[in-house]
């Protein structure tokens, strides 16, 4: 495969040579590069390291593998000054039971909360809403198959002192609906932990992501 | 609607078997964890059967 590699415009660092090019013509970058004009890429574009850019929207942050029979699950390290506003989407986890809250408390703090979570039942014979003002925000329901549930969430001004405020969608055992809160508190969080609001978790992933500023 | 005993969370998760899970590390909790943890647990709604066919 030939690929062919032009930049308008790009930096190389200082240290070892940062790019070398093979016999069919593709372009080897050693070392961190930075692009600030333009570049075209003709062939394919493997990149081994992070790769940002100034327009680019949601930025992996980090992933944790959830462990077995686990009460609740803390992940530190999930939100900081580089951004205001981050997802969290929780996959492939199989709960001790199902139709059980999955609550979401920023730093682990317990009071403060105001919220409504709604689920409908797929055959549309149950709607509920839970209205919480207490000690976490619902963000999903529980099923004890492994990979049948989902949460996805959107958490707002979680490293800023100010309310976090969090809104999303959730999909388990067969109920969907919302999340929508508030932690009443101005106070900036670097960590969060989700838990069920009875049993425990074995297995799954909690993905982070931050919404670049810009 | 039926809520949880004590007893029956007992049953449930025994003394020894729960974890709790910071990042990587994952610990069993202590006996003083466990107690607090089912204590929170007794007098909750026990949730609904409905719900997909398994």
């Amino acid at each position: 495969m030939t690929s062919v590699v032009r930049f308008e415009e790009w930096q190389e660092p200082t240290g070892t040579t940062a790019a070398t090019t093979d016999a069919s013509g593709n372009v080897t970058f050693s070392n961190d590069v930075t692009v600030s004009g333009g570049a075209t890429v003709s062939g394919d574009l493997t990149v081994t390291g992070n790769m940002t850019s100034a327009n680019q929207g949601l930025v992996f942050i980090k992933s944790q593998t959830i462990g077995s029979g686990v009460s609740s699950v803390t992940v530190n390290d999930a939100f900081s000054s580089t951004y205001e506003n981050y997802r969290v989407i929780i996959t492939k986890a199989a709960y001790s039971g199902s139709n059980t809250t999955v609550m979401f408390r920023p730093s682990n703090a317990t009071t403060g909360y105001y919220g409504l979570m709604d689920v409908d039942l797929y055959t549309g014979a149950t709607s509920t809403d839970y209205y919480n003002n207490g000690s976490f925000i619902g963000i999903g329901i529980t099923t004890t198959v492994a990979g049948a549930s989902v949460s996805s969430t959107d958490i707002f001004q979680a490293s800023l002192p100010l309310r976090t405020l969090i809104v999303g969608q959730h999909y388990g055992n067969g109920y969907m609906g919302r999340h929508i809160g508030n932690h009443n508190v101005n106070q900036s969080h670097t960590s969060f932990t989700i838990a069920p609001n009875s049993g425990t978790i074995t297995g799954g992933t909690i993905w982070v992501y931050g919404y670049n500023n810009g | 609607m039926a809520t949880w005993t004590r007893q029956e969370l007992e049953e449930l998760h025994p003394d020894g078997t729960v974890n709790v899970q910071i990042d990587d590390l994952v610990r069993p909790m202590t006996h003083e964890e466990w107690d607090t943890w089912i204590d929170q647990q007794v007098g909750t709604e026990k949730p609904e059967e409905t719900g997909i066919p398994s």
